[in-house]
């Protein structure tokens, strides 16, 4: 008896001893500033859960209005929790503005998917996480199966996730936060995807509000268009909140094959290049200057790569008799359009079997494997590694080459009118490596748990570029159930390092290393 | 008045001419290689002499032919080719590179820091040792089969295939064809050392343990041989039955692999797709830098890996300033870039690779796995090529495009893609006049 009593009192002073440590030392980089920032993204996502709520509430299929008010509330006492309990300083050192960004986008994960676990409609707890995450990576790979049944509240809360994510709650956050300085821009810039963003505005805060006020225009535009195009209002909202965020969510099985119109596709293509093209190139056309897109290189580039793809895979598709010329078109530009905007849309139905871009010829499917690595413009809430990154190497390399050629020569790398240093490409190469060496170790990892070559690559770069449809198993007609659940979790992982770029998730592994090391350094000292 | 170009010493000139001397080198041989087979007889299509040629120079294993049908001496002046086009690598890592301005390679390619590593203090003696330790391992490798009991033709030829990374069989079931545990563990370990630089090799040669420890990458490679050989037999355990074989056997793929050598012993093909995986990223990264063997190289995975490193750090530190090392010497800035360039090339070479195979007839894991394969310069694949298949299953305008890429990844991609543009350019200006 005293043995055990005595063996319990261990337990605890070690257990709290443990406590003491994280507290202290805080590994994971969990201080008060980031709790602050993680509570103020909850909170915002409220509103988002009660719209979801009231469309579950007015429509008469289904009534899990019970269960999405219950997540509403849950994520509404823990943001209000955090931020009642947290304090925001003026000042935010490197580390802790990644750690804000990743944990609030973890922390919104989880509380996205209470109300979608809560509905009963997609099982296990994982599940719902796996279409939480990939809501808010505006990534579009679904574990729903099947969609179409399901309550219109709980499929309006998905697109809504989608919608939350392609701007970021944290640039949400940022808006609200007027005294931020320096550290607010290194916030919107460690979780906006894209190497620069351009203030539009002389205050960050501001900076941010515009660009969600852009963000929300677009979006009314996009569901206008729709409507004009024969949608119901329903339908034109739900596909407008994932198309501006370039994140591939459909209410229905088809996903844009369920219209099966040509009109419908066609704003559908214009509104995703709108999404996936710089929010600052929108705002500078915005305040009468329209002409900055045709004078910005990488949206040339952009519009290019898309239509080449999507016309030589329509060439080949048709020399393959696989169909028509006019249909080969149709589909191979929707299809372009949504692979190199990172949306994710399908258009194939049993009225249009050629959407379907796993029946494709090969080499038609060889050719969107680029575009699903290079995806949208920089600043725009599209994924992947982006126009200017594979412009900025391209010319890299042409001056590499040059410098073989003439080793005396000066081969400046430009920019527009701007050259780039030796320096900042060497980063820009950096962040290319990253990427690729993620990829490769997420394509051993899926294939370790059983999937193909074909499956597991196309898997791992569409999850890291917040894709959705990948090439084998897991094409546009299937969903990711055919993963296994490890190989779920896997994805999850690479969807939020992706959406990040990298270094917010990467960092707080990285930064938790170095203070555990220092602590065990003072320790040794001591 | 004579031209001034050719009064004034310039470098340009002198970089270019020397790159296309190995590129119309590298074409020459490939000629008359080709006229060799045409004239034997034994080969009837143009295309297929070619293939089989640049094969061979490339030290690829896909064939085209059967080599149960051909004479002995034709069998041996296919393995000669690919002897001789593992010294060209070797040469041409170890003379040429370093004598075009990029002095740092000398002493990387060899491995390690300091005069110690420089194998010879003039370029040109280095290149001679390099031919010297290369011929040394090859009667080596062939005298080890001979003990384990291959016959003395068959040690010969595959002798000359194994050392340079090669890979051509005498049969057409490669290593499988001798049914002998005792001549795939000297496969699997003739093949790994091919891999290595032949720095490493002299080193290894006079037991210079400490120059060995010092050098990064080849504790990465020995580590990578290591770590896989236990993956991938863990992996195929239950498949292939368990016990010895499956550990040699996995030790021979992966030895093929890495050293981009494409020797077969089992179909890999079969096996789930955690190995396959495993060995098709193997055979990308490649073996060590300065040795006979292809792929991405182990010396620009270290300095990508210290790359993304650096990134990391200055994202938390953004003053720091953090080098890149590699084998305890700091990495250039020049000698990054160039990393940086390559790595680009690569991509975009297999990129396209993917698109020409995959429009030009091959199911798209053929088209990827194949594509990754040739410019590596191994062989062996996934899909249609996988397993003891050979380069036939491919239909004739895909096999130009493996041709291609056997054909830049063995020269490193630049100087062809030099030559090119200097040719165009040379063109243009004919033609303005």
């Amino acid at each position: 008896m005293t043995a055990a009593i005595s063996a319990a009192r261990q337990v605890r002073t070690a257990a709290k001893r443990a406590i003491r440590q994280v507290l202290v030392v805080r590994p994971w980089n969990v201080t008060s500033r980031v709790g602050f920032v993680v509570g103020l993204g909850l909170l915002f996502m409220v509103p988002g859960m009660l719209v979801a709520t009231a469309v579950e509430w007015g429509s008469s299929t289904s009534d899990s209005e019970v269960a999405l008010g219950l997540g509403a509330a849950a994520t509404l006492a823990a943001g209000m929790l955090l931020v009642a309990f947290t304090r925001l300083d003026q000042d935010m050192p490197p580390a802790s503005v990644f750690a804000a960004v990743a944990w609030t986008w973890i922390g919104s994960s989880f509380f996205g998917a209470l109300p979608l676990w809560f509905s009963g409609e997609l099982g296990s707890f994982d599940n719902a996480l796996f279409e939480s995450v990939s809501g808010y990576t505006a990534t579009g790979s679904t574990v729903l199966s099947p969609i179409d049944g399901v309550g219109r509240g709980v499929l309006m809360w998905r697109q809504i996730t989608q919608w939350y994510g392609g701007m970021g709650m944290v640039v949400l956050a940022v808006s609200v936060l007027p005294f931020l300085g320096v550290g607010g821009l290194s916030l919107i810039s460690a979780e906006a995807p894209g190497p620069t963003s351009d203030r539009l505005a002389p205050r960050v805060s501001s900076t941010a509000r515009r660009l969600w006020a852009l963000y929300g225009g677009i979006t009314a535009a996009v569901a206008v268009a729709l409507m004009v195009a024969g949608l119901s209002l329903y339908d034109a909202v739900a596909h407008a909140l994932t198309t501006a965020s370039t994140g591939g969510f459909s209410p229905y099985d088809d996903s844009i094959g369920h219209f099966d119109s040509i009109a419908v596709e066609a704003v559908m293509i214009a509104a995703m290049l709108v999404g996936g093209a710089s929010f600052t190139l929108h705002w500078r056309a915005l305040s009468g200057n329209p002409r900055a897109y045709g004078r910005s290189s990488e949206f040339r580039t952009y519009l290019m790569v898309i239509a080449a793809a999507g016309l030589f895979a329509s060439l080949l598709n048709w020399a393959n008799d696989l169909s028509d010329l006019p249909n080969s078109i149709r589909n191979g530009i929707f299809n372009a359009a949504t692979l190199g905007t990172s949306t994710g849309f399908g258009n194939a139905s049993g009225a249009n079997p050629g959407g379907d871009f796993a029946g494709w010829a090969p080499g038609a499917q060889a050719l969107l494997l680029p575009l699903m690595v290079m995806g949208g413009m920089t600043g725009s809430t599209a994924g992947g590694l982006k126009v200017l990154r594979a412009q900025v190497m391209a010319k890299y390399m042409r001056s590499g080459l040059l410098r073989v050629k003439h080793p005396q020569v000066v081969a400046r790398v430009k920019l527009g009118p701007q050259a780039l240093s030796e320096p900042v490409l060497q980063r820009v190469a950096g962040l290319v490596a990253l990427y690729a060496l993620t990829a490769f170790a997420g394509t051993m990892v899926l294939s370790m748990l059983g999937h193909d070559l074909i499956t597991s690559s196309s898997g791992a770069i569409s999850a890291l570029g917040n894709m959705g449809p990948a090439l084998g198993d897991a094409g546009p007609a299937s969903n990711y159930l055919v993963f296994t659940r490890p190989a779920r979790g896997v994805l999850m992982g690479l969807m939020l390092i992706g959406r990040l770029e990298f270094f917010a998730i990467f960092l707080v592994v990285v930064s938790a290393y170095e203070r555990t090391r220092r602590l065990a350094r003072v320790r040794l000292r001591r | 008045m004579s031209d001034p170009s050719r009064v004034r010493f310039s470098w340009h000139r002198s970089a270019v001419r020397m790159l296309t001397t190995v590129v119309v080198m590298a074409a020459g041989l490939v000629v008359i290689s080709t006229v060799v087979y045409l004239a034997s007889g034994e080969v009837n299509r143009v295309d297929d002499a070619i293939f089989e040629s640049v094969a061979g120079f490339t030290t690829t294993s896909l064939t085209v032919v059967d080599p149960e049908a051909l004479p002995s001496w034709l069998l041996v002046w296919r393995a000669l080719t690919q002897w001789l086009g593992g010294l060209g690598a070797l040469v041409f890592a170890l003379a040429v590179v370093p004598a075009l301005g990029g002095q740092r390679r000398l002493s990387e390619v060899a491995g390690g820091r300091g005069r110690r590593v420089v194998l010879a203090r003039r370029w040109s003696h280095t290149a001679n040792r390099a031919v010297l330790t290369y011929s040394g391992f090859t009667v080596l490798v062939a005298a080890a089969y001979g003990a384990a009991g291959m016959g003395a033709f068959d040690a010969a030829t595959f002798g000359l295939s194994t050392a340079s990374t090669g890979g051509f069989a005498n049969y057409r079931d490669s290593f499988a064809h001798f049914d002998s545990a005792a001549i795939v563990w000297v496969g699997a370990a003739a093949m790994s050392l091919a891999g290595v630089s032949v720095a490493g090799l002299v080193w290894l040669a006079r037991g210079q343990v400490q120059a060995l420890w010092r050098s990064t990458e080849l504790k990465l490679y020995a580590g990578l041989i290591l770590t896989s050989t236990v993956l991938v037999a863990a992996w195929t355990w239950t498949g292939t039955g368990g016990g010895a074989d499956t550990v040699r056997e996995s030790f021979f793929a992966v030895a093929s692999s890495i050293s981009t050598t494409g020797f077969r012993v089992n179909d890999w093909g079969q096996w789930v797709a955690a190995p396959q995986t495993l060995l098709l990223l193997l055979i990308g990264v490649g073996s060590m830098a300065g040795s006979a063997g292809g792929g991405f190289h182990l010396l620009r995975v270290i300095e990508i890996l210290g790359i993304v490193r650096r990134e990391l750090v200055l994202q938390l530190h953004p003053r720091a300033v953090v080098p890149v090392k590699v084998s305890g010497t700091v990495a250039s800035d020049a000698s990054l870039t160039r990393v940086h360039n390559f790595q680009i090339l690569w991509v975009l070479a297999a990129a396209s690779g993917v698109f020409g195979i995959a429009s030009l007839g091959g199911d798209l894991l053929t088209a990827v796995s194949g594509s990754i394969s040739a410019l590596a310069t191994a062989g062996p694949a996934l899909g249609n090529l996988s397993g003891f298949a050979d380069a036939t299953v491919l239909a004739a305008p895909a096999r130009g495009v493996v041709m291609a890429l056997m054909f830049l990844g063995r020269l490193s991609i630049y100087p062809v893609v030099v030559v090119i543009g200097w040719g165009v350019g040379e063109v243009q200006r004919v033609r303005l006049r």
